[in-house]
């Protein structure tokens, strides 16, 4: 039934159809995901958290296929029980039964407030957690409820699995502490951090509710802490990245050190978000059995995943699509941006449906004012808020800033105003909107056919 | 003339983007050439009674909220509350507004206590209640007011406060009486985010013309070019099919 609603949405070109047969099939058997990701062969690894969820996810998944596995994985983001069971279907034969190979294994990315429902319901190898910030707050409520049901979901598991967590987020380290089984850390050792910002999220000890001291903050709360009332620290983490070069949005080098070997990796995508995405991936894959050479080549080969600094050619400009969804995220975006020579040209995108938030207030936690436009274009349902918020981060671009609710014209705008590339900073739903105009313009491929 | 604002507890209260009507504020008295300084005001600190002319207080999550309500019935509260005496200007949005009222009885039936500068009460109904999350525009002096809120607790007002505004299309103070909001002198509480400021150029600038008047009575504030403020009022008021000003 739900192979049929598949082929029937996939041909009807319903955006991509990413999750519209897994709701169908949940309706019929809400048992059948579990059954499926049991049935998996080589089998699977959950990676959730608030950032880094796709991007990890797919480093994880070209590990595995370099390593000569065939890989299940929801590659389209769409990460809640639906998707996932979407993407199973493709791999069912008629009967509805897992078609896989013995080297087949799974790995699935999982928003973070469905964690807590899938966790207790499936015997995953491996978990990656990789960090907690605010996101959404009129849909996943404050980041101390997504740490309590994470952690109520991990104490309450045998521990059959290995949990591989950021050691460098409080947050995560406090959600895995009720871990029974083998629980790996990673970290970033020595990014050229600073004291955390007061953009930053949780600076609070999750213990004890004092302050924390930071030795160094490398990206919003992410960084080197510790309680000195309570005595809860930063673990020591196993597997570690250190001595980051950053080479402006193009590409990040550093090392990565663990028990047996140091790795030197020059990996084509900016900010020390991304490094993070690839330790953790790292460990995960190290977790599932892949060796670090093959590691290296698939980070250094890397194409980011939808809207991660993805680049397309549209006649002249070339385009570069960031994905901007929630302060941490967004603030780490302009930190990169911040970085390159001269001024740049933007489009920024705000949308305010569901799966974008329909609470726009966090722009106002992101510190715009570090961009330096020399032409701005806003475009998206909630277009004049962000217009807004760009005033009052005080940039004033020679033309103004221009603001322009539909999308081609906002396109159209943006290309024609200067000559060098176009940064697109948007939000999640705006950015599939823009992808399709690109698609019918020719300049790039749906991503799900990818 | 120089403006002092007070940006109480940053670190624990600043949830809803509540930065935003910081930047609002300061932005708007340096484009008409005021003085503007922003002080933050963290747990623990004290200040002159006559120090800050504004202070501004946001949402915070629970426990921090928690650590915010403790730290009111010390010295920081007494602070805060003599300053209101001598008519400083104080605006809470939502966690903040519920902590300005006398308290907070949670979820679970503990209570927080509030600095108790409104004669409001804020109740949490129980976790099955539906939280009010949503866009809202509110009357407010015969014009309009828009932002989003989101809250668990419902607020009721005493013979003491007034209501800031009228719902008009959205769920303010309670869901119950059609308030939301409350005003008690120079003091304001609201549930509406957005940030609320930028979007409401007009309820930001009878904030500055209060704490201006503190200086200089009958303190005229200089026009400005708020076409992209009213613009997203406007956007906003559209979105919720409610008539208003959109200049």
């Amino acid at each position: 039934m739900g192979k049929l609603a598949a082929a029937v949405v996939r041909r009807t070109g319903q955006g991509g159809g990413t999750a519209a047969p897994g709701l169908v099939a949940e309706r019929l058997s809400p048992a059948y995901l579990y059954d499926l990701l049991a049935a998996i062969p080589g089998g699977h690894a959950l990676i959730s958290g608030t950032n880094g969820k796709t991007t990890s996810a797919a480093m994880v998944g070209a590990m595995l296929e370099k390593d000569g596995r065939d890989v299940v994985q929801n590659r389209s983001g769409s990460n809640l029980t639906r998707g996932l069971l979407s993407e199973l279907l493709g791999t069912t034969d008629w009967r509805g039964r897992l078609r896989a190979i013995a080297e087949t294994a799974g790995v699935f990315e999982v928003d973070e407030a469905a964690l807590a429902r899938i966790l207790p319901r499936t015997r995953p190898r491996a978990v990656l957690l990789t960090n907690l910030f605010r996101d959404q707050l009129d849909r996943y409520g404050e980041l101390d409820t997504i740490t309590r049901r994470w952690q109520a979901a991990i104490g309450g598991s045998d521990g059959s699995f290995t949990l591989i967590a950021n050691a460098d987020d409080p947050a995560v380290v406090h959600a895995v502490g009720s871990h029974r089984g083998e629980t790996i850390f990673f970290g970033v050792e020595d990014a050229s951090g600073s004291e955390p910002d007061d953009w930053a999220d949780a600076t609070m000890c999750p213990i004890c509710g004092t302050g924390l001291i930071y030795d160094r903050a490398n990206y919003s709360h992410l960084g080197h802490y510790r309680c000195d009332e309570c005595g809860f620290a930063r673990p020591r983490p196993r597997i570690v990245a250190r001595k980051l070069e950053s080479d402006g949005l193009t590409a990040t080098e550093f090392e990565v050190e663990s028990d047996d070997a140091t790795i030197s990796v020059r990996l084509p995508l900016p900010g020390t978000y991304n490094v993070y995405n690839a330790v953790g991936a790292m460990a995960l894959a190290g977790v599932m059995g892949v060796g670090g050479e093959v590691m290296r080549r698939v980070l250094e080969e890397f194409a980011p995943a939808f809207g991660r600094a993805e680049r397309v050619q549209v006649g002249e400009r070339e385009v570069t699509m960031l994905l901007v969804k929630n302060p941490a995220g967004a603030n780490e975006v302009i930190r990169s941006l911040a970085g390159l020579e001269g001024e740049q040209d933007f489009l920024v995108l705000l949308n305010d449906r569901v799966a974008d938030g329909e609470d726009v207030s966090w722009i106002w936690d992101v510190d715009f004012s570090r961009l330096r436009p020399g032409s701005l274009v806003v475009g998206g349902r909630r277009a004049s808020d962000m217009a807004l918020r760009l005033k009052y981060a005080g940039l004033e671009p020679a033309e103004g800033i221009v603001t322009e609710t539909n999308l081609e014209k906002a396109l159209e705008g943006a290309l024609a105003t200067g000559e060098g590339p176009l940064y697109v900073l948007s939000t999640y739903t705006a950015l599939l909107e823009f992808r399709s105009l690109l698609v019918r313009k020719g300049a790039v491929r749906e991503f799900w056919r990818e | 003339m120089k403006l002092v604002l007070g940006y109480l507890y940053p670190e624990l209260m600043s949830i809803y983007a509540d930065r935003g009507n910081v930047e609002c504020l300061r932005r708007r008295c340096e484009w008409r050439g005021i003085g503007v300084e922003v002080r933050a005001i963290k747990a623990g600190t004290t200040f002159a009674v006559e120090e800050l002319d504004i202070m501004l207080i946001g949402g915070g999550q629970d426990r921090q909220q928690w650590a915010a309500s403790e730290d009111m019935q010390a010295e920081t509260g007494d602070c805060i509350r003599r300053a209101v005496e001598v008519g400083s200007v104080v605006l809470g949005v939502c966690g903040g507004y519920q902590l300005l009222g006398h308290r907070y009885v949670d979820a679970d039936g503990d209570i927080l206590p509030g600095l108790g500068l409104l004669d409001v009460e804020s109740r949490h109904p129980g976790l099955e209640v539906k939280r009010c999350v949503g866009n809202i525009a509110i009357e407010w002096e015969g014009e309009t007011l828009v932002g989003f809120v989101n809250h668990g607790g419902r607020t009721y007002l005493g013979s003491e406060a007034t209501p800031l505004g009228r719902v008009l299309e959205g769920q303010g103070n309670n869901g119950e009486d059609g308030s939301e909001g409350a005003v008690q002198g120079s003091v304001i509480g609201t549930y509406l985010h957005g940030s609320l400021l930028p979007k409401n150029p007009h309820l930001a600038d009878h904030l500055l013309v209060l704490a201006a008047s503190r200086h200089e009575t009958g303190y005229e504030l200089e026009p400005l070019d708020d076409a992209a403020e009213w613009a997203a009022h406007a956007a906003a008021l559209r979105m919720l099919g409610v008539e208003g000003r959109g200049r």
